[in-house]
């Protein structure tokens, strides 16, 4: 599985998270961050999108490709949203302070909002397991106070 | 795109090697094994937690003691709820049913509100019962109000008020209000609402008397505090024994004032003042309509009752004369084994408006003109004598919160 970050400073980056997309369905939990605009490094985002891109359009997508479990659509889906970022960095970059600059900063926002509820449905119905697997979250409970803090609300479990 | 399964992750090992990613610099490969291991950022971690339903994040809660910590922010269950009342799709709003099913057994259920709308179907009712919560028994259940996803619901044989919040499963006995003895010409009146000012819950018993409307004591009951205090009544006139319609931190009864002239009063939930909100000029056309108050998408709605149609007029902007718009007009249609009545309540309105009308739930599509029926298990739900709609939300009767904390 693949995160995909948009960090300050160092621009584009890509988190790879091992051994978890084993679901029924296929999904990549893809996530934008906000600091893109203002970090500097829109080319750097374009070029890994491009190099993601080429490896669809070879047709290395049925085997080689590094995102084990992730169909076509999904990875598509995950390039239209990196795609829309690096988009909307280079736009900034070309024309700095513009009056039109809120719209695609409001339309950026409705996408990511819309995202996030993406992500957030693909996750609802999961296990803790699960989740904690797909986002790679440290557990930092000793068994005995999950097992008390799962015992609190034993029906959701349910 | 070209669609094609992808190797199954035994090979993952391998695969990962490929070039593809062999970008990252060399020096930074043991760092990059570093990254993978590193926890999701928390400002991710709450982006998703706030969109997921309640149910999930208790399950959530065990992930880290992070994700504990933040669906009991104050904070953030306020962002929580926020984002359920305002989904245009209603995903995270449930109908209350008091309703009794095919054994005539009564009881608190629940179905969700996106499903009335868009499924053809509900199999999905809960019981949300105090009893079954918390070994409550309520013999005579009423609704008081729906406020921020808690619920208070009154006994009205006990005199025992309970707040219910039936997402978390949480319900609260209030303590018991010792009331004298009081001549038969009393009546009671209740509200329930937020008080954004103190971040707290108000409970409101009004004892008013049919000899004279200048008796009236007002209870207030403090969530934050947990008791109850007596405020300064008022004497305007008959309230209406409906209770109060919570909107925008303030209760609203309708008041008889004598002749065939009603006023809207309103309680200030904060200050504990009275004010007279000002009514639509909705005419007083064919002999007089009968008015009382609802509440749709948080807006105070006034149902005109007419001979023939029920007149539903929003204030769109509370307090505000101006904003005083006719919404729609409902007229009294029936069908096989339904009909729209005169007293039919409204509950929520999008394309269509959802009515409570005898002892069913009809959608009422005021373009087209036509009704329907949602359809709900018939076993679990025969007939529905109160309904209510509540937002899924994290807020607990039985936490007090402190000043807010940021979560992040």
């Amino acid at each position: 599985m693949l995160i995909f970050l948009f960090d300050r400073g160092q621009g584009f980056r890509v988190r790879k998270i091992d051994g978890v997309v084993d679901f029924e369905e296929d999904y990549v939990a893809e996530l934008r961050w906000r600091h893109i605009r203002g970090g500097g490094s829109g080319g750097g985002g374009v070029a890994l999108w491009q190099t993601i891109k080429h490896m669809i359009e070879d047709g290395c997508a049925d085997t080689e490709i590094p995102l084990p479990n992730v169909n076509s659509q999904t990875l598509s889906k995950v390039l239209e949203y990196c795609k829309k970022h690096v988009e909307a960095a280079a736009d900034k970059e070309t024309e700095p302070e513009d009056d039109k600059e809120t719209e695609p900063e409001d339309d950026m926002k409705a996408w990511d909002t819309d995202f996030m509820k993406t992500v957030a449905d693909m996750m609802k119905g999961k296990s803790p397991e699960e989740f904690r697997k797909t986002f790679n979250i440290k557990n930092d409970y000793t068994p005995e106070e999950e097992a008390e803090v799962k015992k609190e609300n034993q029906w959701a479990f349910e | 795109m070209r669609s094609r399964k992808l190797r199954p992750n035994s090979s993952r090992q391998q695969v990962r090697k490929r070039k593809y990613l062999e970008s990252p610099p060399p020096q930074s490969s043991k760092r990059s094994k570093k990254t993978n291991q590193s926890p999701l950022p928390q400002e991710i971690i709450v982006e998703i937690f706030l969109n997921l339903p309640v149910r999930s994040l208790l399950r959530f809660r065990c992930l880290s003691k992070f994700c504990k910590s933040l669906v009991a922010n104050p904070s953030f269950i306020k962002n929580h709820l926020e984002k359920a009342q305002n989904d245009p799709k209603f995903t995270r709003k449930r109908v209350l049913l008091y309703a009794s099913n095919a054994q005539k057994q009564i009881g608190f259920k629940s179905c969700s509100l996106n499903a009335i709308y868009k499924d053809p179907f509900i199999n999905s009712v809960e019981a949300v019962d105090p009893s079954t919560i918390k070994g409550y028994s309520l013999n005579n259940g009423i609704v008081v109000g729906s406020c921020n996803g808690l619920i208070c619901l009154h006994d009205i044989e006990d005199d025992n008020f309970f707040l219910l919040n039936p997402t978390l499963r949480v319900c609260k006995r209030l303590p018991r209000l010792r009331s004298q003895k009081r001549p038969f010409s009393f009546y009671r009146v209740y509200g329930f609402g937020y008080d954004a000012s103190v971040d707290d819950y108000k409970v409101v018993r009004i004892l008013c008397d049919f000899c004279s409307i200048d008796t009236t004591i007002v209870w207030v009951y403090s969530l934050r505090t947990n008791c109850w205090r007596r405020i300064q009544g008022f004497s305007f006139g008959y309230l209406s024994s409906e209770a109060g319609k919570y909107v925008d931190g303030s209760l609203n009864w309708m008041q008889y004032v004598g002749g065939s002239s009603w006023n809207i009063v309103s309680f200030d939930l904060a200050h504990e003042t009275y004010k007279e909100v000002p009514q639509p000029c909705c005419g007083d056309a064919d002999g007089g309509c009968v008015k009382w108050l609802e509440v749709l998408d948080g807006c105070l709605c006034v149902h005109c009752s007419y001979r023939l149609r029920i007149d539903v007029w929003v204030m769109r902007e509370y307090g505000n004369t101006q904003s005083w718009t006719k919404l729609l007009t409902i007229p009294y249609l029936s069908g096989p084994g339904f009909q729209v009545f005169p007293s039919s309540k409204s509950l929520s309105v999008s394309d269509e408006i959802l009515l409570h009308s005898g002892a069913k739930l009809i959608l009422y599509n005021p373009k087209e003109k036509t009704l329907r029926i949602p359809m709900l298990d018939e076993d679990a739900v025969s007939s529905i004598s109160r309904a209510e709609i509540y937002a899924e939300s994290l807020v607990s009767p039985k936490v007090i919160n402190h000043p807010t904390i940021e979560y992040y």
